[in-house]
């Protein structure tokens, strides 16, 4: 009797057992597969901005006469590398997954364009030295020899939905980024001048 | 009472089996799984430095497509490359790459093969190459099961390619 009672307990403690391992295993899965989306979400993002600022700077570059501003094409030559920017950003960034459970995607793809003052900077200097670049430098008289774009993307990747905007309080997300930058230089500008 | 002891090892044997395919088959999925997410990742790459050497060009040049196919990771099979040009940048449509290049606006015209300077796509373009394949579940295919989805990746990038007369 006894023996037979601790043999339905012991059983069903195996069972709880095996029920709980498979419970992990579950979460395991779904973490991994959140873990992979991160990774491959990230990687199309970077992948994207960098695209956009090699896209953004051969337009400003075919738009502007050696940071020369004549006209004010070098306004001009912003705003058509922003608007290239913003294109290629979003045909790249297109194709994200989404994590479990989950159907937003983090960029869609929209006819709407990134914007705003921080997605594309156009720097420009006088030499290839970081410490030197600035946007008051683009589109003066002189000109310069050195022009840096610089792309910021960011954007939300829904990770559990609470709330049906991954804005809101309540949902789950986190914030994905990219930011790259892309370099011309003209030395043929100085040897011109000398 | 040993009949019944072998009963109760059989039966223990048996659950142990039971959660041990189970255990076995959440495995695999998770394999499975990552391993989708990385031929993802992995042929977008492969797709987008094919891009890169497509803008460079302004055609595209059969080693390319040779080159993409060549790279493709983990079950990728019967990949197409395609690439399409659109002169005008500012008719570039970012929605539209989801689509088939066939089934593309008339914007978009077919990028042709490198035969010379006629037909290359002007520097400031923008240049869309698309790798469309079958990607074989690796996992399901060991098992004697053959599963496969049809995936597109594609890749924009805005042609730098030096025209004819340039220096």
């Amino acid at each position: 009797m006894l023996a037979n009672l601790f043999s339905r307990r012991f059983r069903g403690q195996v069972a709880l057992e095996a029920l709980l391992s498979i419970v992990l295993l579950l979460a395991f899965f779904f973490i991994m597969w959140a873990v992979g989306v991160a990774i491959h979400n990230q990687s199309r993002m970077q992948t994207a901005t960098q695209l956009a600022a090699q896209g953004a700077l051969l337009a400003y570059d075919r738009n502007s006469y050696r940071g020369v501003d004549v006209n004010g094409s070098t306004a001009a030559a912003k705003e058509r590398a922003t608007d290239i920017a913003g294109r290629v950003f979003v045909a790249n960034a297109c194709g994200m997954i989404a994590a479990p459970f989950v159907q937003e995607v983090p960029v869609d793809c929209s006819d709407e364009l990134p914007s705003g003052p921080r997605f594309v900077s156009v720097a420009c200097a006088d030499e290839l030295n970081d410490a030197s670049f600035s946007e008051a430098k683009c589109g003066t008289d002189q000109g310069s020899k050195a022009t840096r774009v610089t792309v910021n993307a960011e954007a939300l990747q829904p990770l559990w939905l609470v709330s049906a905007d991954p804005s809101e309080s309540g949902a789950l997300s986190y914030r994905l980024t990219g930011r790259a930058s892309a370099y011309s230089y003209s030395p043929s500008a100085e040897a011109e001048e000398e | 009472m040993i009949r019944r002891r072998d009963k109760q090892s059989g039966q223990a044997a048996l659950e142990t089996l039971i959660v041990f395919v189970l255990w076995f088959a959440l495995v695999m999925l998770v394999v499975n799984v990552m391993m989708i997410i990385a031929a993802l990742m992995l042929n977008q790459s492969t797709v987008t430095r094919g891009a890169q050497q497509v803008a460079a060009l302004g055609c595209l040049h059969d080693g390319i497509a040779e080159e993409i196919a060549a790279r493709s990771v983990f079950g990728a099979k019967n990949i197409q490359v395609r690439a399409a040009v659109v002169e005008d940048p500012a008719s570039f449509d970012p929605a539209a790459v989801r689509e088939p290049l066939a089934d593309m606006s008339p914007e978009y015209t077919a990028l042709p093969a490198c035969e010379g300077a006629a037909g290359q796509a002007p520097s400031g373009s923008v240049i869309l190459v698309q790798a469309s394949y079958d990607q074989h579940f690796l996992m399901l295919n060991w098992f004697g099961f053959d599963a496969s989805v049809p995936v597109t990746r594609t890749a924009a990038v805005v042609s730098n390619a030096l025209e004819e007369g340039s220096s």
